[in-house]
């Protein structure tokens, strides 16, 4: 009897649990897998939602991206872009890291001011933040260009708006890096520090064999990220960088010769070989991962 | 827990299969424009209710408004339901509601092609009175009422026997160079170019030629400083159409960018940059960047049309003036030739479009009404052009109201620019003769299925070193030609197919 009752209640708990979940589930499934199926589906075909039609054409689309005189180009040039911008991620980090470290040492002082200030580009406007960054850079009345008394043509040239991007984002990516790293470094015990102070160690040598091994964790959360981030990338390239040919990434391709076009086809099989990207280099972080250290 | 995970598996294993299924559903469909006559089933004696999704800035939704409750208050049977969104959203959120389409929407005629194709437009001529009132439309820019007929059986754009007219025009832009008056004299008293025979020409409203305009364009950027630009980007359309040069024939199925004529066009812009006139990144400079040059007197002048003169009007301490775009010699690279070019700008800008499938008997006529409204009704375009939206759609009120301004609506709201408005009118009013030297051309776009081979023409320009002198335009487009026929051969392919 007892145990009757008590299989009732773990099925009661169970279906209680379930109808906790279940807006989640049915907005993922609805949402977020349909959606991807349908896509996955579009990619095979040359669906054109205006003229309504679509024809199984296999892997055309996915073939196009890389021969068709149209996009051929338009697609490399966005790869070699995404590519660079990804510099991103490493120079946020480690700028993130000495950051940290830095205010993580006991005779910092004005802790709390400073992760205020270095928070706030992430709780700011993207639009308002490209903007801003974008009369800064300015060629002619930027504050850059007129505080250095240069003509740097950092919104034109196609290497400059690149350069200029990554400088962007890393001032903007610091703030949320900077928390995420001060909270693993306030993990760690003192207990570290004292014993090698004990063996006169100095503060270059604990942070590297004590700060960042014991980091490694949070390092690894935001090279994945960063990465998966560093592949999306697309309100820059229109609000930023103004459409640069430079600046133009994978999404930016997608959004103007996929969708753009109405080539839903095109765009799906796109979207599908850059997730299929992002996927991969994520397995391959997480096979390759030995190097994080992962302590009570 | 393992039974739910089966039946969890299951279940999204459904999802997937049945998500495939409806993805591929629609294969082999195609939607077909149709030309049956309108029948108008309108009821005076009933109640409407119309949806119209247009676009546009705040200030131009509160214009769009106050005309759409004149519209009510003429006819309190229709209640129009607008909405609008910025520019850039537009076309997303129109193709998003492509099943359940607004009543009445905006259509850039860069889109046209595509959506009538696809059979989503009402054909507004009808019998006996029943479609678009065509003697109010004989008042009506012709080349802008013909720019929205279509024959689905010959794919042809414009006015041909069997076609049906897909949409009301907006308005017919124009989009023509426009100068800042204040530094443009600051700079003729600098360099002494009073009586200077270029200058004056460039600033008379006649169309000058290419090397009158580079010329003058020199002397007037005499010591300015070295952000200061003569023009911030030059319109490519701007340059070929006025130098007798085409993108394509007129089907747009052979490329004709390697023709003399076009391959000078191309070169005049290039020329433009090393000459200092414009920056580097010539035909890449365009945008609101552009405007923000004009108005911080950073540029001697840029492209504008009409609708930019709400903006203008805002500043108190900006005086501009419109100027027809210079002309080339021609395919015979000779000035004072028969094959001249004349000075082109493109027009054209967006149609009012009826939807081909309504919600409600009647709702096609009421739609009609509407659209009839905004574009032909004396009130509406006096409006219109008294708030700097448009120039007027109709051809008398142009000619006998907006350049005179001969009721005072735009004197007495103290909006003198652009004195030369007679410059809006010629062009979209198009070549009337042999002797007319200003007119006006649909954009490119217009005429082909998709967008993406002028973005790469644009970019292969850009990306060349044409603008430093390191490449000649003859290289750079016959590098491209191959694509660009790839890319018109694919598209008559997909149109007819």
């Amino acid at each position: 009897m007892k145990k009757q009752q008590g299989s009732k209640l773990i099925k009661r708990e169970k279906l209680t649990a379930l109808a906790f979940v279940s807006p989640l589930i049915i907005g993922f499934v609805v949402f977020t897998l349909v959606c991807m199926v349908i896509s996955f589906a579009y990619s095979f075909t040359n669906f054109n939602p205006i003229s309504g039609r679509m024809k199984f054409e296999w892997f055309a689309r996915y073939a196009e991206l890389f021969t068709h005189p149209t996009y051929k180009k338009a697609f490399l040039d966005s790869i070699a872009n995404t590519l660079f911008l990804l510099l991103t991620t490493p120079l946020c980090i480690t700028v993130s890291i000495l950051i940290a470290a830095l205010m993580n040492s006991k005779k910092f002082r004005g802790k709390t001011v400073f992760r205020v200030i270095l928070y706030l580009p992430a709780v700011t406007s993207v639009v308002a933040v490209n903007y801003i960054w974008r009369y800064m850079f300015e060629e002619n009345y930027g504050l850059i260009n007129a505080f250095f008394h240069t003509h740097i043509p950092w919104l034109t040239d196609n290497m400059l708006v690149k350069v200029a991007m990554i400088i962007k984002n890393v001032w903007s990516g610091i703030g949320v890096q900077v928390i995420l790293f001060m909270a693993g470094m306030q993990n760690i015990s003192d207990e570290f520090y004292e014993a090698a102070e004990l063996d006169g160690a100095g503060p270059v040598y604990k942070f590297f064999r004590i700060t960042l091994p014991l980091v490694t964790p949070v390092l690894f959360y935001s090279i994945i990220t960063g990465l998966i981030g560093g592949f999306q990338i697309f309100a820059d390239v229109e609000l930023f960088a103004g459409g640069q040919y430079g600046s133009r990434t994978i999404v930016h391709f997608i959004r103007n010769y996929g969708i753009g076009q109405n080539l839903y086809g095109l765009a799906s099989a796109a979207s599908f070989l850059l997730a299929a990207v992002i996927m991969i280099i994520t397995a391959l972080q997480f096979k390759f991962n030995k190097w994080v250290e992962y302590t009570d | 827990m393992k039974r739910t995970a089966k039946v969890l598996g299951i279940g999204l294993s459904l999802v997937i299969g049945a998500s495939g299924l409806v993805a591929f559903a629609g294969c082999g469909n195609r939607g077909s424009a149709s030309v049956e006559p309108f029948v108008n089933d309108y009821d005076p004696n009933q109640d409407y209710e119309i949806d119209f999704l247009g676009w546009g800035d705040a200030k131009e939704q509160a214009i769009y408004q106050r005309i759409i409750n004149d519209f009510m208050t003429e006819h309190p049977n229709i209640r129009v339901h607008y909405d609008a969104c910025s520019a850039g959203e537009y076309l997303t959120k129109l193709t998003g509601e492509i099943s359940d389409l607004p009543d009445v929407f905006y259509l850039p005629d860069t889109e046209f092609l595509q959506w009538v194709d696809g059979g989503h437009l009402l054909n507004l001529l009808g019998e006996n009175g029943d479609g678009v009132d065509q003697e109010a439309l004989k008042n009506v820019w012709d080349n802008a009422v013909n720019e929205y007929y279509y024959n689905p059986a010959t794919y042809k754009l414009g006015k041909s026997e069997g076609a049906g007219m897909f949409a009301l025009p907006k308005d017919q832009g124009p989009f023509t160079l426009a100068y800042n008056i204040d530094l443009m004299n600051s700079q003729i008293q600098k360099n002494n170019l009073q009586d200077d025979a270029e200058v004056n020409a460039l600033l008379s409203g006649v169309p000058v030629t290419w090397t009158a305009f580079r010329s003058a364009m020199k002397k007037l950027l005499a010591g300015t400083p070295s952000d200061v630009y003569g023009i911030p980007y030059y319109e490519l359309e701007h340059a070929v159409f006025s130098n007798n040069a085409e993108f394509f024939d007129e089907g747009a199925e052979t490329s004709k960018i390697t023709t003399p004529a076009f391959v000078d066009a191309v070169q005049f812009i290039g020329d433009l940059c090393t000459d200092g006139i414009t920056p580097k990144d010539g035909l890449a400079g365009n945008g609101d960047g552009a405007d923000m040059m004009l108005y911080n007197g950073k540029a001697l002048m840029t492209f504008v049309g009409p609708w930019d003169f709400a903006t203008i009007w805002g500043m108190p301490n900006l005086n501009v003036d419109i100027l027809p775009v210079p002309y080339g010699p021609g395919p015979d690279r000779e000035y004072g030739t028969a094959d001249d070019g004349k000075s082109t700008a493109f027009i054209g800008s967006m149609g009012y479009c009826v939807a081909s499938k309504t919600k409600q008997r009647g709702t096609s006529g009421a739609s009609l009404m509407l659209a009839e409204y905004l574009c032909m009704n004396e009130s509406a375009q006096r409006k219109f052009y008294s708030f700097g939206q448009c120039v007027p759609n109709l051809k008398d009120m142009a000619y006998n109201e907006y350049i005179p301004d001969s009721l005072g609506i735009l004197a007495d709201e103290g909006h003198t620019d652009p004195a030369h408005r007679n410059i809006f009118i010629d062009i979209v009013d198009g070549f009337k003769d042999e002797n007319d030297r200003i007119g006006g051309k649909t954009r490119v776009l217009y005429h082909t299925y998709l967008t993406a081979w002028r973005t790469n023409l644009e970019d292969t320009i850009n990306q060349s070193g044409l603008y430093t002198g390191a490449t000649t335009a003859q290289a750079v487009l016959e590098a491209f030609e191959p694509s660009l026929q790839a890319s018109l051969d694919e598209m008559s392919e997909y149109l007819k197919g």
